[in-house]
């Protein structure tokens, strides 16, 4: 708690009415002073109140990356029924929300900006909010902490053309593959395991035996990244090389794996095998093993 | 929405005009023209948004009545100077271009303007003005905090009612507070800077002195002397004595101190019990009923003719006990004879000749008070407090030629008969009748009820002789209680006066003592005896009262799923966590250790609720509560 230029102003008036309350023995400015008593008192009771009726949660973005801006959520809400909470600034590292008032009951959703340098798991900073409710005589602060932690990707750092795999002879190993959008590359027996549009049912009733169609794959062939073979100085920048890489290409849905000094994931698709990939990336210990 | 900026600019208003209104009467002419300028001004300038005069010139403005007051100020002038700088800053404050910073002083003079009004007066119309201002300082307070931090700030209607009720709150709290805190504050037995208090400026019928034909006519106010807590008592009994005249000098009669040898004894008559509430008074002579003995509640200094003073004289007004005699006799022994039959040289040779034959020299006392009783009827005297005798010969030309005058002539011309026929005699100086209030049970009495009458020494007893009531007018003069009975709005205007100076004007240290020692005795007493049926039942009302209030603010401050997760974790606490529960588990993963499946149950409906951040729907409420009704059982 900070006591603001108001509240030492009011204390001040309540001293000097106070001091001549006591020496005049007036009863009357014994009760301007009484008034004045009681509401810095209560003014620092509801101040209180104001904050300690808060529940705040804390909402993390899928993806952070090294030193980029992420916006983070933070849920503050307010468990009194009927007193509002007011005036509330919710800070957190170096981001900052402003919430006029917050009725009874009710919720809002702010969101900050939060910066955190380096790859890894990190500690999230204490939310901190502050009031200066209900007339500015003192700043409460309150920090709340539950020493949440945030999986940080290394900031992804853009390879250019030339440089993209493809290009040079040593930049990953092509797979081919049946796929199920290209042209009809042949016709194989039934397995038991395709769908049955595929099944070719002329060629079957002919042969007497199930015959499915076979189509060649539409997709880019599956990329294996091997992180010492990228470009970068430092083992920091290839593993941003990767990042990028890794963002970049399944973005354009290309199979992707990874390969790291003692880890080697395999090639795949979608959300869940990307963060599979950025997490292995996050959390390569470049102190136990050598570039 | 509404923009905060104007709301404040109304509450600004409204605070200054109540902080203003108190004293506006007793200002000096500048700052009564320059204040209701500033109002319209500074009015009409905030819903343009336009200030043409820059702030510094205002900001140089403030420093001339600093310079002009300052000069004038001194130890005993320093009330007025203070008001009318405290004015004049407010109404310049009022014209400027407003600012948080602006704002907050506004507010601050506001409450520094009130608070000097008290200065010059204590009425209870204080209190008023005090509980409004002070609402609207603590609404514009909160207001301005939200200006502070958003200068173009609007408020939703609904926030705007929210925001009113939790500065309703605080200033009704603070209220609340303001009189536990009043009781409490220290005090101190005599105030230091007595001189600061308003003092008794106002005209007042009682004086140390008697000085008949002073004057052409007297001017009595209406203004209230003192008020006595007292049962009803006869009419002809109400004489409040104040003090006694015993030398006389020219036409002029006052006190030196009477001799030390005499002695007297209050004794007889019915013992009365009062409760004075004195106005604030520039002498220190104490009202009682005639006559008392006894004086409580303050250091008084007493002397053998029955004369009350207050070691320290006060301008604030305070209050005192009293025990008197009603109808009783005082006794006295070693009466100084040649003291009480001191006369002035010059004393008019007819008033001279007239004593000496109205009685023979060996006349008894009680012989020459009848003598001269009958001699003021026979000359037919009226009471007038117009037309009065000349200050040549006042007494003379009262008894002889104009035969009208008011209690100051009958008294000091009884008096110097009965000393020229050799019976010792002096005036008293105080009161006679008051209205009495049956709603509060006291009696008023007002300036214009001041009397002076005669005491005479018969046979070793003082007794009390009104010479007015000789008057051929006597039943309709104004001392005898005649003129227009206040009407029920004034008499309730005078109640509310009364219970406000007895309550919180006159509250003081001893009072405090007393409500401490009452306390004490109190709580003994609770130890010693069993209480009553009353105090049984009223205790229990109160209990009952709390309990009723406990339990609805627990029904509606707290919210069904936070006074559910309270029973669910006393609930587990008790059955599965004696040693209390850990910090950082979840509900989940406790109901899980639980094994229980109803503690699971219960962590699943209140956790896909809860945080999900929606409220629980009745059957999941109804569904939780019978899952703890469950686990309680088992």
């Amino acid at each position: 708690m900070k006591l603001t230029r108001v509240g030492w102003i009011t204390i001040l008036l309540t001293l000097i009415l106070g001091f001549g309350a006591v020496n005049t023995g007036n009863n009357l400015l014994y009760l301007l002073v009484s008034a004045l008593l009681g509401f810095i008192l209560l003014s620092g009771w509801m101040g209180r109140g104001n904050l300690s009726g808060l529940q705040i949660d804390l909402r993390l973005p899928e993806e952070i990356y090294a030193g980029r801006e992420t916006r983070v959520a933070v849920q503050v809400r307010n468990r009194r029924r009927f007193l509002p909470a007011c005036l509330l600034r919710v800070e957190m590292a170096q981001g900052d929300a402003f919430c006029p008032l917050l009725r009874g009951g009710r919720g809002v959703r702010v969101s900050l900006a939060i910066t955190l340098p380096t790859r890894g798991i990190h500690r999230l900073p204490p939310i901190r909010v502050s009031s200066a409710y209900p007339v500015g005589f003192f700043v409460r602060r309150m920090s709340w902490s539950r020493g949440q932690e945030a999986l940080v990707f290394p900031r992804p750092r853009p390879l250019s053309v030339q440089q993209m795999p493809g290009r040079g002879e040593d930049q990953g190993r092509a797979f081919k593959d049946r796929g199920y959008e290209g042209d009809l590359a042949w016709i194989a027996d039934y397995r038991g395991t395709e769908p049955l549009k595929f099944i070719h049912w002329k060629m079957s009733a002919r042969q007497d035996d199930l015959k499915v169609k076979e189509l060649s794959s539409m997709a880019a062939q599956p990329l294996l990244i091997v992180v010492r073979l990228l470009p970068g100085a430092t083992l920091e920048e290839r593993l941003e090389e990767a990042c990028w890489l890794i963002r970049t290409l399944m973005k354009r849905d290309q199979s992707v794996g990874l390969e790291l000094t003692t880890t080697r994931i395999a090639p795949g698709w979608g959300r869940q095998h990307q963060r599979r990939l950025l997490r292995a990336l996050a959390l390569y210990d470049s102190d136990s093993h050598t570039s | 929405m509404i923009a905060i900026r104007t709301l404040l600019d109304l509450l600004v208003y409204i605070t200054c005009l109540l902080g203003v209104l108190p004293l506006y009467r007793e200002l000096h002419w500048p700052a009564q023209l320059v204040l209701p300028l500033a109002f319209m001004g500074g009015f009409y300038q905030d819903c343009r948004r336009r200030y043409p005069v820059p702030r510094l010139l205002w900001n140089l403005l403030a420093l001339l009545p600093f310079i002009y007051y300052g000069a004038g100020l001194s130890l005993t002038r320093v009330v007025e100077p203070v008001v009318n700088v405290l004015a004049l800053l407010l109404a310049l404050r009022l014209i400027t271009e407003k600012s948080p910073r602006e704002y907050l002083q506004l507010f601050v003079l506001a409450v520094l303007t009130l608070a000097a009004s008290t200065l010059l007066s204590l009425s209870p119309l204080f209190l008023l003005m005090l509980v409004l201002q002070f609402v609207f300082v603590v609404m514009g307070l909160v207001l301005l905090a939200f200006h502070r931090s958003d200068a173009h700030m609007r408020l939703a209607s609904g926030s705007l009612r929210s925001l009113a009720g939790a500065g309703g709150l605080l200033a009704a709290g603070s209220l609340l507070l303001m009189l536990g805190f009043f009781v409490i504050l220290p005090r101190t037995p005599y105030p230091l800077w007595d001189v600061l208090n308003p003092s008794s400026t106002a005209v007042t019928g009682f004086s140390d002195q008697v000085r008949p034909g002073a004057f052409a006519a007297t001017m009595n106010s209406g203004n209230l002397a003192f008020r006595v807590q007292s049962e009803p008592l006869p009419v002809e009994e109400l004489y409040w004595r104040g003090l006694v005249l015993n030398y006389m000098e020219g036409n002029e009669w006052r006190r030196v101190t009477p001799p030390v040898e005499e002695q007297s004894r209050v004794s007889g008559g019915r013992l009365v019990e009062q409760v004075v509430y004195g106005e604030a008074r520039g002498d220190s002579y104490l009202m009682v009923l005639d006559r008392t003995q006894n004086i409580d509640g303050l250091r008084v200094q007493g002397s053998q003719d029955l004369v009350y003073r207050e070691l320290r004289s006060r301008r604030r007004p305070g209050s005192y006990r009293t025990e008197s005699r009603l109808g009783g006799r005082l006794t006295a022994q070693n009466v100084d004879f040649r003291f009480y039959l001191q006369l002035p040289e010059q004393l008019s040779p007819r008033i001279r000749q007239t004593a000496a034959g109205l009685t023979s020299e060996t006349a008894a006392s009680a012989e020459v008070i009848a003598a001269t009783k009958r001699f003021f009827r026979d000359q037919k005297l009226s009471y007038a407090t117009t037309d009065l005798p000349g200050a040549e010969q006042p007494l003379e030309d009262f008894l002889f030629e104009s035969r009208r005058g008011y209690c100051e002539f009958f008294a000091s011309a009884f008096a110097v008969m009965l000393r020229l026929q050799g019976v010792p005699a002096r005036l008293v100086g105080g009161y006679y009748g008051g209205q009495y209030n049956a709603l509060a049970g006291f009696y008023s009495v007002r300036e214009d009820r001041a009397h002076v009458w005669v005491e005479a020494l018969d046979g070793g007893v003082w007794r009390r002789i009104d010479p007015s009531r000789l008057a051929i007018n006597a039943d309709s003069a104004p001392f005898a209680g005649g003129g227009s009975r206040p009407g029920w709005g004034r008499r309730l205007l005078d109640g509310v006066e009364y219970y406000w100076n007895r309550t919180v004007v006159s509250y003081d240290l001893g009072r405090q003592a007393q409500l401490v020692r009452g306390a004490v005795f109190r709580t003994r007493g609770l130890s010693l005896k069993r209480p009553s049926p009353t105090v049984l039942a009223v205790l229990l009302g109160v209990g009952a009262a709390l309990t009723a209030i406990g339990w609805l603010a627990a029904r509606f401050l707290v919210s069904a799923e936070r006074r559910l997760l309270r029973r669910y974790l006393c609930l587990l606490r008790r059955r599965f966590y004696p040693q209390g529960i850990p910090q950082q588990a979840g509900l989940t993963s406790l109901a899980r250790e639980t094994g229980d499946p109803r503690c699971r149950e219960f962590a699943d409906i209140f956790t896909g609720a809860v945080y999900r951040d929606r409220p629980l729907r009745k059957e999941e409420r109804d569904r939780l509560n019978r899952l703890l009704k469950m686990l309680r059982r088992t």
